[in-house]
């Protein structure tokens, strides 16, 4: 009975917890994203870590205070009321299993759109872009340049795409895939999927528009390399229509955010956007900063939490 | 047709006059103020009444707030300069999809000019491109 009673106290906390700060997420997200002087790659990163903060943040606090709260604190033959922690249990488990039916459906939507893809689709050995990543021609209706696959993408090239650009065009274009495929953005959607709440939809657009943004910059290292990546964006946009690309797939256009704008920002490539420091230096004074104040206060968390744990299971 | 034209007459952003866009960018820029502190900036050159009167005719458009201080009010613009342009795009097409008696002839309209302005778009952007790659080459051939 104890360890059922923790089990639904820790999945209440859980709930809790996760639909808290998701809703400050989806309220508050956009003050964190008004930092405009920051770099794409950068944005995007901060993007992703702030959609995904509900579920890091909720299992932290399960991990770190409830249970040991629970474990130290509470008497062990005492019997409880568990009725409201047994239905927030359950909202939890409802709340995982939506989740995981999520990524069930948008993997199996985007893998038959794939396949359909893939289907008689060739090598295409001839690409110097410098990463050993499989690169297929595809003969299928199917967006100009996408990266597919999770755990070991692909880049899948139209036919059209292959007649329109010419070689370093086509080169640079792929690079920007792979750059997707570097900073495993496919990975992150699927990880977008697995926090499921109402109102997040213009988060994901943002780190959506920011990773693309990443991707250019990540493509290019010259300006003519800019250039051959501006020329490809606008005859692709001109000859092929936008289409939506499956859940978990990187397309290289594919109507999210806007070409002319990333058309512009690659004409002023010169611009320089090298950060001096790498992204998670800044992290490092905040992180020690919250590691010494949780160790200063966690005696006295630990027994809120726990007076927070009587009140659900009066 | 009647209909059709009500769009240029009853969609209060493209139905300002020069004063009204003058003051209203005014506004923008200071937050908010009252018809001697738009005065004070030297921008404006017109009567205080004429001033007062077109601010009145903002708020009473339902462009601006205003709050009473002392004998005058304090004008603070209701929307961001993007607001109001997505209202005012919003409230043209709609009034524009119910324009015509085939509902389906507006919209068509609308694809007909995005895609054009698309096709411009992509053409002044081609154009910059190839200026850059010309001057680009021009400096290394130097």
């Amino acid at each position: 009975m104890f360890v059922m009673r923790g089990i639904a106290v820790s999945l209440t906390f859980l709930f809790l917890v996760y639909a808290g700060w998701s809703l400050l997420i989806a309220l508050g997200w956009k003050a964190a994203d008004r930092l405009r002087e920051i770099s794409a790659k950068t944005r995007a990163n901060l993007l992703f870590w702030l959609r995904i903060s509900p579920w890091l943040v909720s299992t932290a606090i399960i991990l770190t205070l409830v249970v040991p709260a629970y474990v130290r604190l509470e008497p062990r033959s005492v019997e409880e009321d568990i009725a409201l922690p047994v239905v927030l249990g359950l909202a939890c488990l409802s709340l995982l299993g939506m989740g995981i039916v999520r990524v069930l459906n948008a993997h199996r939507s985007s893998a038959l759109v794939v396949a359909e893809w893939l289907n008689d689709a060739n090598t295409l050995d001839s690409l110097d872009t410098g990463v050993t990543a499989k690169t297929y021609q595809t003969r299928q209706e199917a967006p100009p340049l996408t990266l597919v696959g999770l755990c070991a993408p692909r880049v899948v090239v139209s036919e059209a795409t292959l007649s329109v650009l010419n070689r370093d065009e086509l080169r640079v274009a792929v690079q920007h895939e792979l750059a997707h495929m570097r900073s495993r953005d496919n990975l992150k959607k699927l990880a977008f999927h697995c926090c499921p709440f109402p109102g997040m939809a213009a988060l994901e657009d943002a780190w959506h528009e920011a990773a693309e943004l990443a991707a250019d910059d990540q493509a290019v290292s010259s300006m003519g390399e800019a250039l051959d990546l501006a020329t490809a964006l606008i005859k692709l946009t001109r000859t092929m229509p936008v289409r939506t690309a499956p859940a978990f797939t990187m397309a290289l256009i594919d109507g999210n955010g806007s070409v002319s704008h990333r058309v512009q920002r690659l004409l002023s490539w010169q611009d320089a956007r090298i950060a001096p420091h790498p992204d998670w230096i800044y992290l490092i004074p905040p992180a020690l900063l919250a590691f010494l104040v949780g160790i200063a206060t966690y005696g006295p968390a630990l027994s809120r939490i726990h007076t927070l744990t009587e009140l659900l299971v009066r | 047709m009647s209909r059709f034209f009500s769009i240029f007459t009853s969609n209060p952003a493209t139905h300002l006059g020069p004063l009204e866009r003058q003051l209203l960018q005014a506004l923008w820029g200071r937050g908010n103020a009252t018809v001697r502190e738009l005065l004070e900036d030297r921008q404006i050159t017109q009567a205080y009444t004429t001033v007062m009167t077109t601010l009145d005719r903002l708020y009473k458009k339902g462009l601006l707030d205003r709050v009473a201080e002392g004998r005058a009010f304090r004008y603070t613009p209701r929307q961001t300069p993007d607001e109001l342009r997505r209202v005012a795009a919003v409230e043209g097409i709609r009034q524009l999809l119910g324009s015509a008696d085939s509902s389906a002839l507006p919209l068509s309209y609308l694809v007909e000019a995005v895609s054009e302005h698309d096709a411009e778009l992509l053409d002044e952007l081609q154009l910059l491109v190839e200026r850059k790659r010309r001057e680009l080459k021009k400096a290394n051939q130097e």
